[in-house]
């Protein structure tokens, strides 16, 4: 019985795959399809692989809603691997001058694009029947200019194909053999074999307007070298006939550099855009989006038509319970504000409802909270879609393994739910506990130790926040605030790590003193119902000072905690 | 001092573990013409300045066998490279019978020696020397990125997918590592055999599916290194089922599987090796010394 919330790396998904899974976000479209070069931000798992190979011509050619659109042969999007045996590739770094390293460096990226493009228009009917009447002359001049063997069996295309394979095993053969060191004479770069190949094909009617959009994937894998090479191509000046979209996590950003030491510029070469989508709530545009991915996985996949809160419905006796404090908040507010006061009303039950069934608990030596319901789920994933589909993997794991027989898993109980939750939030713990520096590149065993101190120090000051606070006591994110301080670099070092291994993340918001941007901290949700608090968390940030966030990481020391803290409300905006 | 014409030239890794310098001890046993010992040693290891140093410059002059410690940054595997390189090339007039000690020598190390070495010979001595036991805490902290073994790093096809044949340790952690850093589309998961230094609980099966399951498609198979060919057969096997993919392959499990992957390497060119370095091994990594495996390996 396949699992439906199985989250494995999307280049290995077939097309359909992709087509069943993917939930289309025609913002992202509209950037992609545009000739900017743009750099796609966003953390592990949150989707930015599936986002470029929906919008690469492979797919889009597949698609049954799209491959008629007029536009399929304008823009074409070849995708783009980096995280593939052929860039991890090292060899030619033993060479001694930068200049052959950058050379070879451009080499196997070129080879891999062109792979990519004529893997992705070869098989494709409608282009071999256009591409007829060229195939001669195209392959009479690309064998003059590049000495590649032709034969009348092959296409055009399918000639490239062959000959850049052969490339593509020649130059490994020499660059790896154990006899010599020698530098690959033929390299091909951007200018020598893309562009002159992309003139070409547009030498054909059908591909007259079409702009190349090159998808590059995982740019936070290349190495120095590489980057730079990208780098270069970005700053390129004439983008009529191809752009880059390079899709690259938040930490470890690539370098602005190019290969001549020049550097390219936000605004003037290329634009940010930033993945993560708004999160706060069930009804937020990651809500809604979450709630798409799973109904559509549970009918393609296991043939389930129902709504993800129906497939994971929330424990009743925390439903009843919400309603209850809920009723209580309602009251309160009411004998605070007056019945007309409606909005204040219903702010205050916002605000408090949820923090007194969690006070209460906290206070209570009752058991674990009953962490389940859909929107539970959505609030666990502080906004990835890989963290949302983890549990869920898990669950229906759990529940395919309990079963006897082979009938259809209907739904997933509460009690599994929370089980699971459970059991996420403790190992994510215990991944704290035993030290990052087990799993994080960088990362030294007292900087483990150190992030350990301050997430248990920061969980704490979240739950006497939950238990004491009179107007934000949900408040789970934070920023910091006077960073003029000697440790705010190690301190932020600290946050970095923690951002690698996915235990926190950032996101950028108004500052309610000055309206500047400012980076806000959001601890991984998972972690909080091992330590009884709520994942729904609050329209609120925290702001910590830098010093008191050092202390506790460094000394364990509590961080302060003062009711009357100057938090900044989140932008509405920004959450939806 | 020995003359270096007639006599073994043997390659050992500097370490703190007892097996290091009680190691060099069997090795003599058994290669007792050595005539020069070759230590290699990692500079970033404050833990290397330890007292096995001293007392294998003491052994071998005592026995006047010639020394050479030879400095390396095992984090830098371009620096690593040139120089294993040159220490060779300086020594190939006397590299006739060299023996390599690979109980305390990176596994990156040792592939590289035997990349050098090759130039010059086609056979090479090996010995390994198992501890009396293992801690039963963590064995090692700080990994950094996996990378591929220079000059072994197979010709990849730029149309197939990626798959992972991985000989598993004690540390699931580190199962994890690899398949986050290559997404590998199917992992193959070779089991080491066997129950010796409670393998069967600390190299569990599930402990390691636990840690990648739904993120990959694998299978498991067993293995065991310490059989006539280290596993070797069993790892071609592997290799011939996974044909449609560029083989990454990397071992964390006994030493004595470098030897088998290495060989198998050689003769599949869609496999490229893979090292997963650590900054930081537990200094009660292991105690004593156990048995003693020496072998020759022939290219």
């Amino acid at each position: 019985m396949k699992n439906p919330f199985e989250y494995e790396a999307a280049n290995n998904l077939t097309v359909q795959e992709i087509l069943d899974y993917y939930i289309e976000d025609y913002n992202y479209t509209r950037f992609l399809e545009s000739k900017r070069n743009i750099f796609l931000l966003g953390d592990r798992g949150s989707g930015k692989t599936m986002t470029l190979l929906y919008n690469s011509f492979k797919i889009k050619y597949e698609d049954p809603k799209r491959n008629k659109s007029k536009d399929l042969f304008e823009k074409i999007g070849i995708h783009i691997p980096c995280n593939t045996p052929l860039f991890h590739k090292k060899e030619y770094l033993l060479f001694e001058d930068d200049f052959r390293i950058q050379i070879i460096a451009e080499h196997y990226f070129v080879l891999s694009i062109t792979n990519a493009i004529v893997a992705s228009l070869k098989d494709v009917k409608e282009v071999i029947e256009v591409f007829k009447d060229f195939d001669e002359e195209f392959k009479e001049d690309f064998s003059y200019i590049f000495n590649i063997p032709i034969s009348a069996k092959h296409s055009f295309l399918e000639t490239i194909s062959r000959w850049i394979d052969r490339e593509a095993f020649e130059t490994q053969k020499q660059i790896n053999d154990p006899k010599n060191n020698e530098f690959y004479q033929n390299a091909l770069s951007l200018s020598t074999l893309v562009l002159p190949l992309i003139k070409k094909i547009k030498k054909v009617p059908l591909f007259k307007d079409s702009h190349f959009i090159f998808l590059v994937d995982d740019a936070h894998d290349l190495n120095i070298h590489q980057v730079k090479v990208l780098n270069s191509w970005i700053a390129y000046r004439d983008h009529s006939d191809f752009s880059l979209k390079v899709a690259t996590a938040k930490v470890n950003k690539p370098i602005k550099i190019t290969s001549t030491g020049g550097s390219i510029l936000e605004g003037h070469d290329y634009t940010n855009i930033d993945l993560e989508k708004p999160f706060y709530n069930k009804d937020s545009e990651f809500g809604n989006l979450a709630k798409s991915i799973i109904k559509k996985r549970l009918e393609k996949i296991s043939n389930i038509d129902k709504e993800p809160s129906h497939f994971f419905p929330t424990n009743p006796e925390l439903a009843e319970s919400l309603e209850k404090y809920k009723e209580i908040a309602r009251k309160e507010g009411i004998a605070k504000y007056g019945e007309k006061e409606k909005k204040k009303v219903t702010d205050h039950v916002y605000k408090y409802a949820r923090a007194y069934y969690f006070r209460d608990r906290a206070n209570s030596r009752a058991n674990l909270v009953p962490y389940s319901g859909f929107d539970m789920l959505v609030d666990l994933s502080t906004g990835i879609i890989r963290n949302l589909l983890d549990p869920c993997y898990y669950m229906y794991d759990a529940e395919v393994s309990s079963k006897k027989d082979d009938t259809k898993i209907e739904m997933i109980p509460p009690k599994t739910q929370r089980d699971i939750i459970k059991a996420r939030s403790d190992a994510m713990w215990k991944r704290l506990e035993d030290g990052l520096e087990k799993e994080i590149e960088a990362c030294t065993e007292s900087q483990g130790k150190r992030i350990y101190q301050l997430f248990d120090n920061l969980v704490l000051h979240f739950r006497e926040r939950l238990i004491k606070h009179k107007s934000e006591p949900r408040a789970i994110m934070f920023t910091i605030s006077q960073v003029d301080n000697e440790h705010y670099s190690e301190l932020i070092g600290l946050l970095k790590i923690a951002q690698m291994s996915q235990l926190l993340y950032t996101r950028s918001g108004v500052a309610k003193d000055d309206g500047r941007k400012e980076i806000y901290y959001v601890p991984n949700r998972m972690l909080l119902p091992t330590r009884g608090l709520d994942p729904n968390g609050q329209h609120a940030r925290v702001s910590l000072k830098c010093n008191d966030l050092w202390n506790a990481a460094v000394g364990n020391i509590p961080i302060p905690f003062n009711d009357d803290a100057n938090e900044t409300n989140a932008q509405a905006e920004l959450f939806g | 001092m020995r003359n270096l014409e007639e006599g073994n030239l043997l390659f050992i890794g500097l370490s703190w573990e007892e097996r290091c310098f009680l190691g060099l001890k069997e090795d003599y046993k058994r290669f007792n013409q050595t005539s020069k010992v070759i230590i290699l040693y990692n500079c970033k290891s404050e833990d290397d300045d330890n007292e096995n140093r001293g007392k294998i410059a003491e052994y071998c002059l005592k026995r006047e066998i010639q020394t050479e410690f030879v400095e390396l940054d095992y984090s830098d595997p371009i620096l690593t490279w040139k120089k294993i390189d040159s220490i060779v090339e300086a020594h190939k007039e006397f590299i006739k019978k060299p023996v390599i000690d690979i109980t305390t020598l990176p596994r990156e190390i040792t592939w590289m020696l035997f990349f050098f070495i090759r130039r010059h010979t086609a056979r090479i001595y090996y010995l390994y020397h198992s501890p009396e036991k293992y801690s039963s805490d963590w064995l090692s902290k700080e990994p950094g990125a996996p990378r591929l073994l220079l000059k072994h790093s197979g010709i990849s096809d730029l149309n197939k997918p990626t798959g992972i044949i991985l000989l598993t340790g004690f540390d699931e952690i580190r199962t994890r590592k690899l398949v986050e850093y290559y997404e590998p589309k199917f992992i193959s998961l070779g089991i080491q055999s066997g129950s010796n230094f409670n393998n069967k609980e600390r190299n569990s099966k599930d402990k390691h599916i636990q840690v990648i399951k739904g993120q990959t498609n694998f299978n498991t198979f067993s293995i065991d290194a310490f059989s006539r060919d280290h596993g070797l057969s069993t790892i071609n096997q592997q290799v011939k089922l996974m044909g449609d993919y560029n083989i990454i392959a990397c071992s964390q499990g006994p030493k004595l599987s470098l030897l088998s992957l290495y060989r198998s390497c050689l003769a599949n060119t869609n496999i490229a090796l893979c090292y997963l370095p650590s900054r930081q091994y537990n200094k009660e990594y292991s105690t004593g010394i156990g048995d003693t495996v020496k072998g020759e390996i022939e290219f």
